[in-house]
């Protein structure tokens, strides 16, 4: 019987809660519209969703710096850490409600924005990485593949093994399109070199990321590059006595005697260039892809192991790709020994958007539709 | 000297109950607010905050909701098979595998089915894919004994690897630039929404599939006999129930029950299959279901209460820039004195004199 006048009491204690829920719910439904009248745009509120914890010293840290320079010229910021992305669009209307532009900064919370983008006409979304726009919704990114051409450069000098090894996050043409142009830049010195790639299919996953650079190092690699987001396969691969580069910010930190330089993100220009068109009623939808001219895509400052007469040559050529000298010219040939591009031909943006193929040089596969 | 002893009691009230989780709600959050003053945020303020943006915002209702859903279906999944003393740790498992049901139906009529016949589709293919995850764990359990936790949690790892092959491989959306996504499903696929707001009909689904599972556990011959069986293996052996049997059936059952929350959460909010679709709801379900103690309709209350801890969480990332491991950190508080007061249900604290 106890049992029994237990249970019923659970249920009405459900039911009267159900009741209180549908009450609040149509409270807040009528105050809703009260809300959604937008303060007028004096000051801008912005707002940024990541992907990792800003602490992850690669990726999402880089973004982090570029909205503490937009708080540094007193601009109000806020921001969500390690968003999911199968969770974000939660995340990403939840900011719409108060703020008055939203970065998204990953590939995966592209259709997420752009879903909330449509909620939300008075805001601005800019989506990293991705290529979907709207009314109110454009995308940026980083010519970063003429940074990681350069990066392959320093590699393929100090590499006295000829085989350097990279980290594969995941096999998207974003990530296929930085290990080409590394490669390439390794070629540029070294045009026997290889470049093995062992994929993780994670952005931040310290643990498998020692893992896969354990492997290539037993596999003759003598320089470590990661596409992925931590840096502990640097300091594995320190413990090793095997150099490395890093991604997305300045990883000497984490390497001091070993990280030769990174291809590295300052996206506090592009931030406050977004945020300044925005507020002077400039701003149009569109995709904003800024190099290394800009400044928004570079190298951090070369380790004392970088030789000098290396540190001019590499800055010679980061004058030349700025001045519009291609990373991607042909003629280039793919890993299958097939032509990519024919001699005196480029890629346009949208096939480097798309890029689906390794060059030759390139040890390792990517996956088949 | 004193010494504590604890003392089993006679009755354990829903009156005791409701005041001992009470006190640990209480009791978290004030351990939880000295942390907060540590890090020098003022502990009202922040309770505050989360009171006034999860329950007095109509957006933060529909994330209540949309959380409580997917939670409500594997809390009762692992809460199930717990009735009859089986651990279902393999819930995230039989998500994945009902993700993966919905979404080859998806994928393959979307495009030439109304709403009325895929819906009813995608549901029995991730019925049938969560059943057939759980039907392998149950058959050893049944037949030879093996441990199910340690089965049914390796299952989860291979459901996974599953889901991961065919996204990164032929049902990769050809426009994704290579990004391990399926293409959007069709509109006809997406669950209707209630009373205009993002809330998914999945909501009822969890709901009715929870009264009936009550229903079935306090009506019918087969709850009677999951009782008896869950309460001693052995008196169930002799009164003749066929536990094999048994084990087979409820173990399959709350299989596809977690794979019927897989299919709600592509259809009802990605519209889409993708990596970590899950963000852990299996595991959760074991959460809630310990808390709720495999009760049906304590299920309701403590998936809702998980959504609350969730949003609530992300409300403060945003209104007091906390970071997210000061959340999780605020989060593992609160459940390690909801969970580790419950003793206290069970059990009187004695304090006596040598």
């Amino acid at each position: 019987m106890a049992q029994k006048s237990s249970s019923n009491r659970i249920l009405i204690l459900v039911i009267v809660l159900a009741i209180a829920l549908i009450a609040v719910y149509y409270f807040s439904q009528s105050a809703k519209d009260q809300t959604e009248l937008k303060s007028d745009k004096k000051d801008l509120k912005v707002a940024y969703v990541y992907v990792g914890p800003v602490g992850d010293g690669g990726w999402t840290y880089a973004h982090d710096l570029g909205r503490k320079h937009l708080e540094s010229k007193g601009i109000k910021t806020t921001f969500v850490e390690s968003v999911p992305e199968a969770d974000s669009y939660r995340t990403i209307r939840n900011l719409a409600q108060n703020n008055d532009i939203i970065f998204t900064t990953s590939f995966g919370f592209m259709d997420p924005t752009l879903k909330t983008a449509e909620e939300f006409p008075n805001v601005t979304f800019m989506h990293c990485s991705g290529f979907k726009t709207s009314k109110n919704m454009g995308n940026y990114f980083g010519r970063m593949y003429q940074a990681k051409y350069l990066a392959g450069m320093v590699a393929g000098a100090m590499s006295k093994t000829n085989r350097i090894g990279v980290i594969g996050s995941h096999p998207i043409s974003e990530i296929i399109r930085h290990i080409n142009a590394f490669t390439l830049g390794v070629q540029a010195i070294k045009p026997d070199a290889e470049v093995q790639v062992l994929w993780i299919n994670s952005w931040f996953d310290p643990a498998k990321e020692v893992e896969a650079t354990n492997s290539l190092i037993d596999n003759g690699a003598d320089i470590i590059a990661i596409t992925t987001d931590s840096a502990a396969p640097l300091q594995t691969a320190a413990k090793k006595g095997v150099l490395s580069i890093g991604n997305d910010s300045d990883m000497t930190k984490y390497a001091p005697d070993h990280h030769l330089t990174a291809a590295i993100f300052n996206w506090g220009v592009i931030y406050e260039d977004i945020y300044n068109k925005v507020k002077d009623g400039t701003w149009k939808p569109g995709s904003d892809w800024w190099g290394l001219e800009t400044g928004l895509v570079g190298l951090s400052p070369f380790s004392k192991l970088v030789p000098e007469d290396l540190q001019n040559k590499v800055n010679a050529k980061r004058e030349e790709i700025g001045k519009g000298l291609k990373v991607f010219q042909g003629p280039i040939t793919k890993q299958d020994g097939s032509i990519a591009l024919e001699a005196g031909k480029t890629h346009t943006d949208q096939e480097l958007l798309s890029m689906n193929y390794f060059v030759k040089g390139v040890i390792g596969d990517l996956p088949k539709n | 000297m004193y010494y504590f002893t604890f003392e089993k009691r006679l009755h354990s009230s829903f009156k005791i109950r409701t005041s001992i989780t009470l006190t640990s709600i209480l009791t978290a959050l004030i351990i939880g607010g000295i942390f907060f003053l540590i890090i020098g945020i003022n502990p009202i303020a922040v309770y505050k905050s989360v009171v006034t943006n999860v329950f007095f915002n109509t957006y933060a209702w529909e994330d209540l909701f949309l959380k409580t859903s997917p939670l409500l279906l594997t809390g009762i999944s692992v809460a199930l098979a717990a009735n009859l003393k089986i651990w279902n740790i393999g819930a995230d498992g039989q998500f994945y595998m009902g993700t993966l049901g919905a979404t080859w139906v998806a994928l393959n009529y979307g495009g030439a089915l109304s709403s009325t016949s895929i819906i009813p589709l995608m549901f029995l293919a991730a019925v049938l894919a969560g059943s057939l995850w759980a039907l392998l764990p149950a058959l050893f359990r049944a037949q030879f004994g093996v441990n199910e936790i340690i089965t049914t949690l390796l299952m989860n790892y291979i459901a996974i690897s599953w889901v991961d092959y065919l996204i990164f491989g032929s049902w990769r959306d050809p426009k994704s630039n290579n990004f391990p996504v399926t293409p959007e499903f069709s509109e006809s696929t997406y669950l209707p929404t209630l009373l205009n707001s993002s809330v998914h009909a999945g909501l009822l689904v969890g709901v009715v599939i929870i009264l009936l599972i009550y229903f079935i556990l306090k009506k019918t011959k087969l709850g009677v006999q999951i009782t008896i069986t869950g309460d001693n293996p052995d008196a169930g052996l002799y009164s003749g129930i066929n536990i094999k049997r048994l084990i087979v059936i409820i173990l399959v059952l709350s299989g596809g029950i977690a794979g019927v929350a897989g299919m709600l959460e592509v259809t009802g909010v990605q519209h889409r299959l993708q990596q970590n679709i899950s963000l852990g709801y299996g595991y959760t379900g074991i959460i809630i279901a310990w808390l709720a103690r495999n009760h049906p309709l304590g299920v309701i209350f403590y998936a809702f209460f998980m959504a609350v801890v969730f949003v609530g969480g992300e409300n403060l990332q945003i209104v007091f820039g906390l970071p997210k491991a000061m959340i999780d950190l605020f989060q593992g508080i609160i459940l390690f004195c909801v969970l580790g007061m419950e003793i206290f249900a069970e059990y009187r604290l004695k304090i006596k004199r040598v």
